[in-house]
């Protein structure tokens, strides 16, 4: 982020000594546009040319968002729509530059030798919009994380928390109960912001009862009329004189993709969330607009559940692994926008697992043997394949799933369920295999652990009955115990090749999140997640 | 004396309480037949099952049905219609927020229609078989082919796009600014009157024809009436069964409106009525509804009212 926060912060990390630090370092996606194994892979036009001035500074840049906001409570408010606005205006501790943990209300940290303990030092600078109008203290960070922890708000994520105290004016320590890698970097969770606590109270208190946000980020709240528009504003008291370079940001939501991408085009707003793959030719065609493009933002699978047959019997998945056509379907679904994917991190990240000719590829014929030795136990079987109509991708992956297993000989069907429908059936189990799809997550922990650990209690499809099941959860548990970054990233590898060997879900895509955006607007800066930063933008008049 | 029209009336209004009574039942049993559970769908797939039963047990959906839906009904009468699962806000306040929003738009629709409609399906009438009533005959047809969605679509395309004359997306109620409130209007009505238009068109073609060979007619011309008295005559007549369609048409435009607020992005009741069924808003989506039926109950009593206004044979002595 801003450019001495990020030096310090980047510095800090190196010299860590815990471990934590180290292996919240996610996998850098290369959000920028780094090259892929696909090379058919339409290129972005964002950032192609920049006008020569430089950045401008004012101007109104308006949003098409593809939902209504679901409220504006940081602390109790679930949707992404809403998470990029708190996003904005709110600030977390940590944030992340290149795959790295920076800094952003922190400017330095210190984790303890036993991995338990995590002190920030903050900025001193950090201001509340009016009308608190304060700096912010570490009495703010502690007041906060003690409101997003109450009525299970924050769900397990903050269990491992036992304590939140101001060692300083500018100085806050965490304390674990126990050794939990992945907290580092949650700490960069969009909803782990700081609130002050005159502003909630006057408010109501309650959670949930915060809608009229008061923050210390770049943007200021300044109208919300539910359904129609919330509008931004440049907060100018914020500690980089250089952001935001706009003067507002106003924010509608046009449910409606196809008339979200024609009010991109009728100049009726200057960006739009949530672009299709099939109408991102026509943006990136159209001399008038370009595309934004975040590579990797939702991890396609096709999902199991390994203890309903004839879905237990992994010489069917493994059959149906290879008979998937990964690349078919990143063509068909989101027009080459993704990659074909065998698990959810990239190559460029550290927790990719270079599987090399093991891992299971498009070979019909190869499904088939792995099949009849397992004596044909899809014989007389059709397989259900539960896919939903709101999302392509997940609704193609079926689609074409069907027509490729009958190439490799075996008898399957789609069950098209409404998405609401769909996502009970996977948190029930209720399910022998879906096409389902996850938003990219930092850490592997998120990914992996729900998955498969009897622990991660409405996912436990990957009973103990099957192979090698001990010890993919023993390695799950170490993988969120272990805090140095070298022994988790072995971990994960081998968990990674028992993946590719027993299939307990069969990974598919990694598909790009695309937003559109009038030729006039410059300065999107993609990272890890699907968040946009407004304050980096700008739009040349 | 209570005259027959007001008799009437109180007849119906005591009707439409049993009728709303049986559709809250109705509503509240159908959308929980529907498999999908809010607590999922707000938390998402990788919620911890301690924070699915906290918000299960926070919005009440642990206990039994019957207590559930007395609760609700207990609420409802006295004007709670709750709080929405989602966005924490009050129904009644959320529904009142948009309720303008989609009368106008269905005002809109209503307004358009006829002003297509009555001069089309007179035009036609008076010049059977010639090609003005071609025009109007091959319009009827059109218009309730198109399926509206994709009618909205292309007008957007065309006038918002390619043309780039009418804003494509939003809407700004006419009430703050008149100007802006008709060209964000324009579109989202056209798309909504246009089946409307072409079944009033036909009907009323058919019906004023029908009329404008009455025997009765020739008796009034031989008074020495102008032909002009004598087709307003005809037209108040052959207006009789054209009002009961158009009242009729009036609780589909309420319908079509669902479609027409996704495809211009009209912040309306309609999206409130999406966004709960996507997200198993119970709370919100009964809510909703009940709005509409009432609004559908409410413009059947006006219609038979005028229907009622309109034939004196209904009308009879007091």
């Amino acid at each position: 982020m801003q450019g001495e926060d990020t030096a310090t912060g980047r510095r800090t990390f190196l010299s860590a000594v815990g471990g934590a630090a180290a292996a919240a370092m996610a996998g850098c996606t290369g959000g920028d546009g780094t090259p892929t194994e696909d090379t058919d892979v339409p290129s972005a036009t964002e950032s192609a040319s920049t006008p020569e001035g430089g950045p401008q500074s004012g101007g109104t840049l308006r949003v098409g968002f593809e939902s209504e906001l679901t409220g504006l409570d940081p602390h109790q408010t679930e949707s992404v729509v809403s998470w990029v606005v708190v996003f904005n205006v709110y600030e977390t501790l940590l944030t992340f530059e290149e795959g790295a943990p920076a800094g952003r209300l922190a400017t330095d940290w210190e984790i303890g030798d036993d991995g338990r303990t995590y002190t920030f030092t903050l900025t001193e600078d950090a201001r509340f919009h009016p009308p608190v109008d304060r700096g912010m203290t570490a009495e703010d960070v502690v007041y906060s994380f003690e409101r997003m922890n109450q009525e299970a708000a924050m769900g397990a994520d903050l269990s491992a928390v036992e304590s939140v105290e101001a060692t300083g004016e500018y100085e806050v320590t965490f304390t674990l109960a126990e050794t939990f890698a992945p907290f580092f970097s949650f700490l960069g969770r969009v909803p782990w912001v700081v609130v002050p606590e005159e502003a909630v109270e006057e408010q109501g208190g309650e959670l949930g009862d915060f809608q009229e946000p008061v923050g210390t980020g770049p943007f200021r709240f300044e109208a919300y009329e539910p359904g129609e528009q919330l509008t931004l504003a440049v907060f100018e008291e914020y500690r980089d004189e250089d952001a935001p370079l706009l003067d507002a940001v106003e924010i509608t939501p046009i449910p409606d993709a196809d008339s979200r991408v024609a009010a991109l085009r009728a100049d009726d707003v200057d960006m739009v969330r949530g672009v299709s793959g099939s109408d991102a030719g026509t943006l990136r065609d159209d001399d008038e607009t370009k595309l934004s493009r975040q590579q990797g933002t939702e991890w396609g699978q096709v999902h199991i559940n390994c203890s309903q047959p004839p879905w237990d019997e992994p010489a069917v998945r493994r059959a149906v692994a290879h008979a998937i056509d990964r690349k078919a379907i990143v063509e068909a679904a989101v027009s080459g926008y993704g990659q074909a994917a065998w698990q959810p991190y990239a190559e460029d990240s550290i927790w990719h697992y270079d599987l090399g000719d093991s891992r299971r590829t498009h070979d019909p014929e190869r499904a088939r043997e792995i099949l009849d030795e397992a004596g044909n136990p899809l014989e007389g079987e059709t397989l259900t394949i539960k896919t939903n109509s709101r999302y392509g991708l997940m609704e193609t992956t079926a689609d074409l799933l069907v027509a490729q297993l009958s190439e490799a000989g075996i008898d399957a069907e789609t069950e098209t369920l409404e998405w609401a429908t769909q996502l009970s059936d996977f948190v029930g189990g209720n399910f022998g295999a879906m096409a389902f799809s996850v938003p990219f997550k930092i850490d592997p922990d998120r990914h992996y652990y729900g998955f498969i650990h009897p622990d991660g209690a409405q996912y436990n499809h990957y009973g103990e009955d099957q192979p090698d099941a001990e010890r993919m959860y023993e390695l799950l548990e170490r993988g969120r115990s272990e805090t140095d970054e070298m022994t988790r990233v072995e971990t994960y590898s081998e968990f990674e090749q028992l993946v590719n060997k027993h299939c307990p879900w069969i990974s598919v895509a990694r598909a790009d999140g695309i937003s559109g955006l009038r030729s006039n607007v410059y300065g999107v800066q993609p990272w890890l997640l699907p968040y946009t930063r407004y304050w980096t933008m700008w739009t040349e008049e | 004396m209570v005259s027959r029209l007001q008799a009437f009336l109180i007849r119906r209004l005591l009707w439409a309480l049993p009728v709303l009574a049986l559709v809250s039942v109705t509503i509240f049993g159908l959308i929980r037949l529907v498999p999908g559970d809010p607590a999922i769908v707000m938390l998402g797939a990788d919620a911890p099952p301690e924070q699915l039963a906290a918000v299960r047990a926070e919005l009440g959906l642990n206990e039994p049905l019957p207590v559930q839906y007395v609760d609700y009904v207990t609420d409802a009468v006295q004007g709670d219609l709750g709080r929405s699962y989602v966005t924490d806000r009050a129904v009644s306040a959320s529904i009142a927020s948009r309720l303008p929003t989609t009368l106008f738009l269905t005002f809109a629709g209503f307004l358009v229609s006829l002003t297509i409609a009555i001069p089309a399906g007179l035009l036609s009438a008076t010049n059977r078989g010639e090609w003005l009533d071609g025009v109007g005959l091959g319009f009827g047809l059109l218009g309730v082919s198109i399926p509206n969605f994709w009618l909205g679509i292309l007008l957007l395309l065309l006038f918002g796009v390619n043309l780039d004359w009418l804003p494509v997306a939003g809407y700004v109620s006419p009430l703050a600014d008149p100007i802006a409130g008709i060209r964000y209007l324009l579109l989202p009505g056209i798309t909504l009157g246009t089946a409307m238009a072409a079944v009033v068109t036909r009907m009323l073609r058919s019906e004023l024809l029908e009329e404008l060979r009455r025997e009765y007619l020739n008796a009034v011309r031989m008074k020495g009436t102008s032909e002009l008295r004598v087709f307003a005559h005809a037209t108040k007549n052959a207006f009789i069964p054209v009002v009961t369609v158009i009242g009729m048409q009036f609780g589909y435009l309420l319908g079509g409106s669902v479609v027409i607020e996704q495809v211009f992005s009209i912040p309306g009741m309609g999206r409130l009525l999406i966004d709960a069924i996507g997200s198993r808003d119970y709370i919100m989506l009964q809510g909703v509804v009940l709005v509409y039926t009432t609004f559908f109950v409410a413009v059947n009593i006006v219609v038979d009212g005028a229907y009622f206004y309109l034939n004196p044979k209904l009308r009879g002595e007091e």
